[in-house]
């Protein structure tokens, strides 16, 4: 077997990626069942395999960093010229079968056909380059969980995938003139010497790292290594005294003490970076505003990521005075207190989001109007609804970040697809008794998960942490 | 050591990740006072045995009991007592140290601040340091320190020496000297380092795939194996050498040097008599026993 196929196979190998398959196939079939079964010229029908060559190249090149980043690979010998014909053969092979759909574009025969068809194959392959230098620069894998839904909405709310139709369609030379030398481009820039010893042990953040609280901490120090000074990675003395008295009002054995000990671990840094919070606050505020119904997306999917970043106390191996009814009781007391900042923080937003519209401009942009609209102060509940959601599958899928993963997107997608293809009825469903429902059986399912856990699992896996 | 209430008490228990029986019916008392070296080889159980005691893993089948309380339901009062070292375990890596040691003194009401300061000074542990910068070594070292700070009556090592340099082994060893002076302290430690970990036990417990092989006083083990060299005074030494309960046999140059089992000094000098020979008699260093009895 060549080396090429030994790379190659690594798509199929990594069982995480079927997961990643499946969902992208979801979103894929979405969005280009149209172009398929009734193409339409003009409607950007077309244009979906664009996305999906940025997508494929960005998933394609994930197997290949890990290689790189593992000091293993630095010294096998083959790996390196390998790595470009990689890149190069599932470049072209996901553009020339994406192109293919071109083939259905209505009123389109013969040579302008053939002219359209090589367009979009070049066009293809400049977005599945963007995805794998999306990932070679940022090194970071994880960005794709924002990346996503926002190509999806933004696409949605700008008509972009109609403006990529016109130019594929209408500026056949530019593109294929773009698509080549991008290609050259990238041709002697994954084929320059010193690539491999500059990925090579340098930590970057995979797919599924983002789950991997120590592997994020470990990411997050290299790369602010240099300018330490500037991002505070621990916390500040009055807020370790502060944190330290709270504690200390409370008995040894009392809950009281473990409560604040575990609100310390995962608050203090951010209360000691809380001059950044104002700017935080008006920043979202600003851009939750101007992206309409997104918002309301998006104030689900940032509380659940949060709770899924933080540890849950349950796990932790760290041994203190504290046995399995206090880690409970701490982290019950730890998702009640989240759920409650996170929702002041909405209301808060929601609030900022009122005073400023009145002050905020109306602009026009790629031929759309953007105009600023408060939050409805309703959303607030999201927190209160998704976060005990969010903290049941991490409690659930602790050790297992790929079905965590699974578990907690697929259902919050829902939303998303249901508010896109089915919205004028999406109201029916939002009514106070709904909403009691859900938060009571939503915390219902939480506290049980949790007191199952506590009284009868493991708490700590049989792998290295580090 | 009294024999009457042991502060750990495991009986029957059983434990099975997916296809791995990691404890198989696994019996053990621990006492008061004693210091326990338990030994096996990876994936041997010993680590899923620590965890059992201090209530991390609950049993599938059998009980687990620690300070007369069901490991599951260990809580505060039991667990102040405990210090736990654990094998590659997480400390809070975005506190510098000094913060971390600040943050677990603080569950603890009998947390001993001159020994902390004189650890601090002796294994010179960087408290302004972040502790996700420290190396594995350094990792350890506050680790130890953050178990033993405040004096725990059972204190659990899951090989605590591992990342440390020779240097600093010995520095820990002197640290666990220092510790068993006080009758009150029982450790179980867990280590590969044997030649170590023979320095300061005085009870063996060896594990294999998840059964205890022996568990036995470290004084007692000792006098059951004994290493003999006997060499021939004239001529060649005799095909047959008669010594009872040899477990293994070398020979070479005129020389036989024979691992014997459950034979006293005085036993193998009669059986020695007239073979016109001398024999040496040793005692087996721990690694070695621990190897026959594996095997």
């Amino acid at each position: 077997m060549s080396i090429l196929s030994v790379n190659l196979k690594h798509l199929y190998q990594r069982r995480g990626l079927w997961v990643v398959y499946l969902l992208f196939g979801f979103v894929v079939f979405i969005f280009m069942k149209d172009s398929l079964v009734h193409p339409k010229a003009g409607e950007g029908d077309f244009v979906g395999f664009a996305v999906l060559s940025f997508f494929i190249g960005f998933l394609a090149i994930l197997p290949q960093m890990e290689v790189l980043s593992t000091p293993l690979s630095y010294c096998l010998p083959g790996h390196r010229r390998v790595f470009r014909r990689y890149v190069f053969y599932t470049a072209i092979a996901t553009s020339a079968v994406c192109s293919m759909l071109f083939l259905r574009y209505p009123d389109l025969y013969g040579g302008p056909l053939a002219l359209v068809v090589c367009s979009a194959f070049f066009a293809g392959l400049t977005f599945y380059m963007a995805g794998v230098t999306f990932v070679m620069v940022g090194m970071n894998a994880a960005f794709i969980f924002g990346l996503l839904p926002l190509t999806v909405l933004v696409g949605e709310r700008y008509d972009l995938d109609m403006l990529l139709e016109r130019i594929i369609i209408g500026n056949v030379f530019g593109v294929v003139l773009v698509g080549i030398l991008i290609s050259i481009a990238m041709w002697f820039w994954l084929g320059r010497p010193g690539l491999v010893r500059r990925y090579c042990a340098v930590p970057w953040m995979g797919f599924m790292d983002i789950f991997n609280k120590e592997k994020l901490m470990r990411y997050t120090y290299a790369r602010t290594r240099t300018v330490q000074k500037r991002f505070r990675k621990h916390p500040r003395p009055w807020v370790e005294k502060w944190f330290l008295g709270r504690m200390e009002r409370y008995d040894y054995r009392g809950p009281g003490r473990f409560y604040w000990g575990a609100l310390y671990c995962t608050s203090a840094l951010a209360v000691s970076r809380w001059q950044n919070l104002p700017l935080l606050a008006l920043v979202l505020t600003i851009m939750f505003g101007y992206i309409g119904q997104a918002a309301v997306f998006a104030l689900i999917m940032l509380p659940a990521m949060a709770a899924m970043l933080r540890q849950p106390p349950v796990y932790s191996t760290m041994l203190i005075s504290g046995g399995r009814r206090r880690r409970f009781t701490t982290t019950l007391g730890l998702a009640v207190t989240d759920a409650a900042l996170l929702c002041m923080g909405t209301l808060v937003i929601s609030g900022l989001s009122i005073l400023l519209a009145r002050f905020m401009p109306t602009f026009a942009l790629i031929g759309h109007t953007l105009s600023f609209r408060p939050i409805d102060p309703r959303v607030a509940i999201a927190p209160l609804l998704f976060l005990p959601f969010a903290s049941t599958m991490q409690l659930v899928f602790h050790r297992m970040p790929f079905l965590l993963f699974a578990a907690l997107m697929l259902p919050l997608y829902v939303p998303v697809f249901l508010a896109i293809v089915w919205r004028e009825n999406v109201e029916l469903l939002i009514n106070p008794l709904s909403v009691l429902s859900l938060l009571v059986v939503s915390w219902g399912i939480f506290l049980l998960t949790l007191r199952h856990i506590c009284e009868k699992w493991c708490l700590v896996g049989q792998r290295r942490m580090h | 050591m009294t024999k009457e209430n042991p502060i750990v008490r495991m009986t029957g228990v059983h434990k099975r990740f997916g296809k791995i029986q990691a404890l198989d019916g696994v019996d053990l008392n621990i006492y008061p006072g004693s210091i326990i070296g338990l030994l096996g080889a990876n994936g041997a159980g010993k680590s899923t045995l620590l965890r059992h005691i201090i209530g991390l893993y609950l049993p599938d089948r059998g009980r687990c009991t620690t300070f007369g309380c069901e490991a599951g339901k260990l809580g505060p009062e039991q667990l102040a007592r405990i210090g736990y070292v654990h094998q590659e375990g997480e400390l809070l890596d975005w506190m510098k140290a000094g913060q971390l040691i600040r943050y677990v003194s603080t569950y603890y009401p009998t947390w001993n601040r001159q020994l902390e300061e004189k650890y601090i000074a002796d294994y010179e542990i960087s408290t302004e340091a972040r502790v996700g910068s420290l190396s594995p070594g350094q990792r350890q070292k506050l680790a130890i320190l953050l178990a033993i700070g405040f004096e725990p009556e059972l204190l659990i090592l899951d090989e605590p020496a591992a990342a440390l340099d020779p240097v600093m082994r010995a520095n820990f060893l002197d640290l666990l000297l220092q510790i068993i002076q006080d009758e009150n302290k029982t450790i179980i430690t867990s280590s590969h380092i044997l030649s170590d970990v023979e320095k300061v036990i005085d009870h063996v417990v060896i594990m294999k795939q998840g059964r205890i092989l022996l568990d036995s006083g470290f004084d007692e083990l000792r006098e059951r194996f004994s290493r003999v060299r006997v060499s021939a005074l004239s001529g060649e030494l005799p095909g047959e050498l008669p010594f009872a309960n040899i477990v293994q046999c070398r020979r070479s140059n005129g020389e036989a040097i024979l691992t014997v089992k459950d034979c006293s000094v005085e036993q193998l000098r009669q059986q020695a008599e007239g073979l016109n020979c001398r024999i040496d008699i040793q005692t087996l260093p721990l690694e070695d026993i621990y190897r026959i009895v594996v095997s």
